[in-house]
């Protein structure tokens, strides 16, 4: 059975509609218009222990929402789901035991205390054994470096610092499964990176399940081989991140640096000039005729040296994001 | 005059926003009513046990109560609320933003926003103090109602200097949580007829720690009786009070531009 | 039970690290809080001058009225749960509350251990202008006449801190239901202020008032405690005050929790 299995999960928000202006704003004394928000829209999904799943999606998507419900801090107005064998929202305590949660713009740790006074409290809230915790702490700790910093007052950390303690405090019961949301907002590129890594590594050695929403390319293009990206409530993909670009894009970018300078015109006649600044040219060329292209432009002009590239994966994931509604998942570039 | 104007865009706004929060308005307005509420439970059973408490009748202590909550109410609709931010502006800041208009800090600082709920309460404090003086049957006497409207803006003033300067602390200490509710315990000592006190504290709280003339001066005036030595002396302090906030506030401003980096 | 507990050693610790840095905070109201009733005491000791030679209202001599309120500031001292109901909406509204839903602990619970530690602590700080203070009454303090009074009274503390505290839950409660309530606490807090006695001793009211009053549980907070100090209660009522204080800490929780519960499937887990 799987880790974690969702099914037709669905969540609505009533919101009241504001006019602009002063009358409006007297009349909305009285009567209000109300609103209803699809924010997750018949979601499934099923996730096997030990993966280390993306989900991505524009702000307002629904992907916090489904995270939400996922870690049973809300109901869903219909559908089920169930995790580790339980229905989250029933928020029994063998589940919490066995989850964590952290969350990159809210911090669970005590602003006017070291930062050991909170992890302490986490121990015995969740009932860790003294060895046990001794041990799993020391080795977070010096994974992450902050050995120094554990007597630090957390509002005294810097704010890479505070988010290695985040999450040393959600990891230290060893949780099957953690949720990981927007974890490295506002860090520094070095932690980002630190980070990352920790992140892998310790998914690939203790075989627990993450869930991760970022907003931050590199995080998922690091660490997630599946991306599920939730756009208007509604999964617009669920697979692998590499196949993403085979199924949504159909062109390659190849570029060139001639040893002469090329007239604009000739190359043109080959295929779409997307950069021309000799002697490197840049050009978009279809997915299927990409080889034989090459070829020809090999024997024809004098290469030095010819690239062939994918399209960014931020740009095919903004074209999913920026779909409407009622598109097909599918659409092609 | 400018500031008029800018005062006239500050309540507009502040009109609108209240409007947005629809229980929120009609809350703080009856939050308020009910803080009322209680003094005239107070009222009502003390003087169904008395006539006449320390001196004052049961419709002079009434007159009384709807000055003190008016003065209460102006002060806090208009001026209070924003000296509450002071501190929070000094500490993330955001008084920077403040300071680089092209307007008196002090009155941008203290007069930014307007509680409407708050300020719609002055007429229930005037009105109980109408009524009361009605039924005390006194002539009006224009010089008197003078010296009355005055005093009311005296008294508001003084709260506005011991909440004010209470704020500036935050220019020097960083933890000042406490003051706002060290200066409702000391507007409770204004809100008392002065003839309850012992002498000691009589004479501290009209000479040293003014309270007594903040509501006792305005509210003496039209029910009893003020002389005016001590008119003028509750002017007068007033003003120098005022002053005073100014200096502070220079002072204070001083520290902040040193201190912020 | 023991084992249930044992999370819990850790709360009370950071509570009281947590209170012990508003130390100066705490001390300083130790001395402002004596300002009120510094204002009653003068205030009850003019109604007694204006009395002159009438007898007592109900009862009470000047210096029992005077006793009273300061039982009461006392009483509260321990019990207060003031601004607790605040707290814990403005945790529900901001989303504070998810840490605590994540893990394996009953909130409400966990906030009662978090408020006793905290409250511990306090007390503990405003002894010193405590003393000082009522040094400088002691021409108006009537001590306890009979020790059992007192013993009754200090068994007492921690169901009075308790009603106190799901009062104030549930008051907190609102904030699953309405957005901006802030205010809303004023009014809570003036009502209880003068249902439980705070403003002036109970039997002050007129009968039908009082019997209506008495019904409920706010007078357990502070009209009970404080006229227990004061000798004023016949053991039947004071075994009615016991009793009823057992009474509605169930009859409260019962309703803390049905308030939780249904409070929680509104949630929106806001700010994550």
């Amino acid at each position: 059975m799987a880790i974690i299995e969702v099914k037709q999960l669905s969540k609505e928000f009533r919101k009241y509609t504001k006019q602009p202006g002063l009358w409006n704003t007297f009349k909305g004394l009285i009567h209000r218009e109300y609103k209803t928000i699809h924010a997750v829209h018949e979601i499934s999904l099923t996730i096997e222990e030990g993966e280390l799943v993306g989900f991505l999606g524009p702000n307002g998507a629904g992907k916090t929402t489904t995270l939400k419900m996922l870690a049973g801090l809300i109901f869903p107005t219909s559908g089920s789901a169930r995790v580790m064998g339980f229905v989250p929202w029933e928020r029994r305590n063998e589940f919490r035991r066995n989850f964590g949660l952290v969350m990159g713009q809210k911090n669970q740790l005590w602003w006017d205390l070291p930062a050991s006074e909170s992890l302490l409290l986490n121990k015995e809230l969740y009932g860790v054994k003294d060895a046990d915790y001794k041990a799993i702490v020391g080795e977070l700790v010096a994974l992450l470096g902050v050995e120094k910093q554990l007597g630090t007052m957390v509002r005294e950390l810097s704010l890479g610092e505070r988010m290695k303690f985040e999450l040393i405090a959600a990891l230290l019961h060893s949780p099957r499964v953690v949720y990981l949301d927007e974890p490295t907002i506002g860090l520094d590129v070095v932690s980002q990176k630190n980070i990352r890594e920790f992140i892998r590594d310790y998914n690939q050695r203790r075989g627990n399940t993450f869930i991760l929403t970022s907003h931050y390319m590199d995080d998922i293009s690091a660490l997630c081989e599946r991306v599920i990206i939730i756009n208007h409530g509604r999964i617009r993909y669920d697979g692998r991140l590499r196949d993403i670009v085979d199924r949504f894009s159909q062109w390659k970018l190849v570029t060139l640096d001639c040893r002469e300078e090329i007239l604009r015109e000739r190359i043109e006649r080959f295929a779409e000039v997307v950069a021309y600044s000799p002697p490197l040219v840049q050009l978009r060329v279809a997915r299927a005729q990409c080889s034989s292209l090459c070829q020809q432009l090999m024997d024809r002009f004098e290469i030095l040296d010819l690239t062939v590239e994918e399209p960014p994966i931020e740009e095919i994931i903004g074209k999913i994001f920026t779909e409407q509604p009622d598109d097909t998942p599918s659409a092609a570039l | 005059m400018r500031y008029l104007r800018l005062y006239r865009v500050f309540f507009r706004n502040c009109l609108i926003r209240e409007m947005g929060f629809r229980w929120n308005f009609i809350i703080r307005f009856s939050s308020e009513i009910v803080w009322l509420l209680t003094s005239l439970i107070w009222y009502q059973l003390v003087y169904s046990y008395v006539n006449d408490l320390a001196g004052w009748t049961r419709y002079q202590y009434l007159f009384l109560i709807g000055i003190s909550y008016a003065i209460q109410q102006a002060f806090e609709s208009l001026l209070f609320i924003n000296c509450n931010r002071l501190g929070e502006l000094i500490r993330t800041g955001d008084l920077d933003f403040f300071l680089a208009k092209p307007v008196n800090s002090q009155f941008l600082v203290s007069a930014r926003y307007i509680d409407l709920g708050g300020f719609a309460n002055i007429f229930f404090g005037i009105g109980l103090a109408a009524f009361a003086w009605q039924k005390l049957g006194l002539p009006v006497r224009p010089g008197h109602v003078a010296m009355f409207v005055v005093l009311f803006a005296n008294g508001v003033i003084i709260y506005y200097v011991v909440m004010f300067s209470l704020m500036c602390l935050g220019f020097w200490i960083v933890r000042n949580d406490y003051a706002v509710g060290f200066f409702f315990q000391v507007t409770d000592l204004a809100r008392q007829p002065a003839e309850i006190y012992n002498y000691v504290a009589k004479v501290f709280l009209t000479f040293f720690f003014p309270m007594v003339i903040c509501v006792n001066f305005p509210a003496n005036v039209m029910v009893r009786s003020l002389s005016m030595p001590q008119f003028l002396h509750g002017v007068a302090f007033g003003l120098v009070l005022l002053y005073l906030s100014t200096r502070i506030w220079r002072l204070g401003l001083r520290a902040y531009s040193s201190a912020s980096s | 039970m023991i084992r249930l507990l044992r999370p819990y050693r850790q709360v009370v610790s950071i509570a009281m690290q947590e209170a012990m840095i508003y130390r100066w905070n705490m001390f300083l109201q130790g001395f402002v809080g004596l300002i009120p009733l510094f204002i009653t005491v003068m205030l009850w000791r003019a109604v007694y001058v204006a009395r002159g030679n009438a007898p007592p209202m109900a009862g009470f001599q000047r210096n029992d009225m005077t006793s009273y309120f300061i039982y009461i500031m006392l009483i509260h001292q321990f019990s207060s749960t003031f601004l607790v109901d605040y707290d814990i909406a403005w945790s529900i509204r901001n989303g504070h509350l998810n840490k605590y839903l994540v893990k394996p602990v009953q909130f409400p619970f966990y906030r009662w251990i978090y408020h006793i530690a905290n409250r511990l602590v306090f007390c503990l700080f405003v002894l010193f202008p405590t003393i000082i203070g009522l040094g400088l009454l002691h021409n108006y303090v009537r001590l306890p006449s009979d020790w059992r009074h007192a013993v009754v009274l200090l068994a007492m503390l921690i169901p009075i801190a308790l009603i106190s505290y799901l009062l104030s839950f549930c008051i907190g409660m609102i904030a699953f239901w309405m957005l901006e309530i802030s205010s809303l606490f004023w009014i809570f807090y003036s009502a209880r202020f003068i249902l439980s006695g705070g403003m002036f001793p109970l039997t002050l009211l007129p009968r039908p008032l009082e019997v209506i009053v008495g019904l409920l549980p706010f007078r357990l907070t502070g009209y009970f405690p404080a006229s227990l100090l004061l000798g004023k209660l016949r053991w039947s009522e004071i075994l009615d005050g016991v009793l009823s204080t057992v009474v509605w800490i169930v009859l409260l929780s019962l309703l803390a929790r049905f308030l939780w519960r249904r409070g929680l499937r509104r949630y929106d887990a806001a700010g994550i």
